[in-house]
């Protein structure tokens, strides 16, 4: 099935090697948001995992996984209503 | 509770349903007490349909122009609301419609609102934020020690307003707050302030690799605030579960 899955999805070329893309051409996901909710949700382990490697904080910050916990997290203060 | 609080502490929230939640005494006659309102009249208050009607009653008070149908609902308890003296002790009185009525406190709601739901969680990131804003005018005004603010700080606009003032410089304001902070975004956010200080027990419990990488990463930066999210996101997942199991328990009790 995994490899039925890789194939439809490699006619898809980079699009389908994104995780989120993937979510939604599979039809697991309904829309952008909920693809990437279900992606991070998903990858809080990875993440963690990251933490453990040596990674330094300049590369951390710059990896994708960083970067969607920041846009969908809390907002900065210069985004907020107050 | 509900919408119309939501609606009362500044989010702007379309609702039809009045919540409310009543003490214990008042349960049994709950119909009795309506019955003696100026809203009684014939057709009013007729009982709806309640997968958990011992706890939860609702009762139909009209219905809008559109069609949708208006309800009044009343909670004896639930796994998210501490006991109605509690409650009430912590309520806020202010003008609603022309009125002076007692709202849920906004920690209190917040904590309602932790369920299932994804529309819920909406709220809260929203109503965090009013929250922590509130706190930071009450210590400017010297209403409210500045380790009580800190020990409750969720967002992360409440988090950068504090920073940005000058409100986390003092390591024992920092360390005091840490030992009372009860979720794992108040540690997450505090913790590279003061990178040697004890933690509380909390739950869900954060990850050692994560309590190791806050103890040593700058305040503020992209990382502290990416990992505050990561926890964040842990602990709208255990609330979820959590919310999920009481429901599936209580369907659970129902069918045996």
């Amino acid at each position: 099935m995994e490899k039925q899955l890789d194939a439809l999805m490699s006619e898809f070329g980079d699009l389908g090697a994104d995780p989120v893309a993937r979510l939604l051409l599979t039809g697991q996901a309904r829309t952008v948001d909920e693809a990437e909710e279900m992606y991070l949700d998903a990858s809080l382990p990875e993440f963690f995992a990251l933490l453990e490697t040596d990674i330094c904080d300049d590369d951390l910050a710059r990896h994708p996984l960083t970067r969607l916990l920041l846009s969908r997290g809390s907002r900065p203060r210069e985004d907020s209503i107050l | 509770m509900g919408g119309h609080a939501v609606r009362y502490y500044g989010l702007n929230r379309d609702t039809v349903d009045f919540d409310l939640q009543v003490a214990t005494e008042s349960w049994d006659v709950l119909d009795a007490r309506l019955r003696t309102t100026r809203l009684a009249v014939p057709g009013m208050f007729v009982e709806g349909d309640s997968w958990r009607r011992t706890t939860f009653r609702r009762f139909q008070i009209g219905r809008l122009d559109d069609g949708r149908e208006e309800w009044l609902e009343f909670w004896k308890a639930n796994h998210l609301l501490s006991d109605f003296e509690d409650v009430f002790r912590r309520r806020e009185v202010g003008m609603y419609g022309g009125r002076s009525i007692p709202f849920m406190s906004l920690p209190d709601l917040i904590r309602s609102k932790e369920t299932q739901r994804a529309a819920d969680w909406r709220d809260v990131e929203r109503l965090e934020e009013f929250l922590d804003a509130r706190h930071l005018a009450r210590v400017t005004h010297g209403e409210l020690p500045v380790a009580a603010a800190l020990a409750q700080i969720r967002s992360r606009p409440g988090y950068e307003s504090f920073l940005q003032v000058g409100r986390l410089k003092s390591e024992g304001d920092v360390r005091a707050a840490l030992a009372s902070a009860q979720t794992p975004m108040t540690v997450g956010y505090l913790l590279p302030s003061t990178p040697t200080a004890d933690l509380p027990d909390l739950e869900p419990r954060i990850e050692p690799v994560v309590i190791r990488k806050l103890r040593t990463i700058v305040p503020g930066s992209e990382v502290h605030l990416a990992l505050v999210e990561a926890l964040r996101r842990r602990y709208r997942q255990a609330r979820q579960d959590a919310d999920r199991a009481d429901k599936e328990a209580i369907r659970a009790a129902q069918k045996s």
